[in-house]
């Protein structure tokens, strides 16, 4: 038997990621929740149930106007405002799968993995290389901590 | 006068050796279940095994296959051969595969006994 090794034990992330970008496989996408009285605002990407792909998540960034904590959450049930399908961040390729949706709600969402104590206008960004790996049905989800804020989300992911 | 490459192998083996890819698996992908990606067939003569995706696939001989038990195939462009001179009758058994990530594709391309035709 003869055995070739791959990239597995060589390719750097950023090697991996610019492999992605070339190949029309990595997405990213933005989405704004508006303050709402006594409501949590939530920013998620959402890999639909049927989707047939892997979505690796690079990083997710989250910021708003005032100092409070920012939470990265995992939540499977997608939320209820679709805001749109990745864009393709080899411009002019067809859009992912992974889809970013939006929702107030009484209350905080998910399961927190990490939360960040933010300053204004002040992005935090969850991830160095990879930050989670969502199957079909799976989504993350970043939320401000207390309630009426507005707050911008965003994520960069590859599908494979 | 050249002669091809087919009258060659049919002087020294007594038959043509066809290369087919993905008999098994039309579609071209695997996934985190085991799937049988190459019948058990005893016209074989060669198994060629690539994992062109980003995730890792292994590679066993029956529906046990696991991340635990199997040849380890690495992403992009991790695989292995077999061939009947070095591997026997390993050659012509099943193949299943599983990856560690929906939808990962890979290439299995079989070199099958074709006759003299």
């Amino acid at each position: 038997m003869r055995n070739f090794a791959g990239t597995a034990l060589t390719v750097t992330a950023t090697d991996q990621w610019l492999a992605y970008v070339k190949g029309g496989q990595a997405f990213a996408l933005s989405a704004t929740v508006v303050a709402t009285a006594a409501n949590n605002g939530h920013v998620q990407l959402m890999n639909p149930a049927a989707s047939g792909k892997t979505l690796l998540v690079r990083k997710a960034i989250a910021v708003c106007a005032v100092q409070d904590r920012l939470d990265l959450s995992f939540y499977n049930t997608q939320l209820t405002t679709d805001v749109g399908a990745g864009i393709n961040l080899l411009s002019g390729a067809a859009a992912g799968v992974g889809h970013v949706r939006t929702q107030q709600n009484v209350g905080e969402l998910g399961t927190i993995i990490n939360g960040w104590t933010n300053l204004a206008f002040t992005p935090v960004i969850f991830g160095g290389d990879w930050l989670v790996q969502l199957a079909p049905g799976q989504g993350v989800l970043v939320v401000h901590a207390s309630v009426n804020e507005g707050m911008n989300g965003a994520f960069w992911w590859a599908e494979i | 006068m050249p002669r091809s490459l087919s009258a060659l192998l049919i002087e020294k083996f007594g038959t043509r050796g066809v290369p087919v890819a993905n008999r098994r698996l039309p579609s071209g992908q695997v996934g985190v279940t085991a799937v049988l990606s190459a019948e058990g067939n005893p016209n074989r003569f060669a198994l060629h095994v690539l994992n062109l995706s980003a995730n890792n696939v292994w590679a066993f001989f029956d529906n046990t296959v696991s991340s635990t038990k199997g040849i380890f195939c690495g992403p992009n462009g991790g695989g292995f051969v077999l061939t009947w001179e070095e591997d026997f009758e390993l050659t012509a058994a099943e193949l299943w595969l599983i990856a560690n990530g929906a939808a990962s594709n890979v290439l299995v391309t079989e070199i099958l006994s074709q006759g003299t035709g």
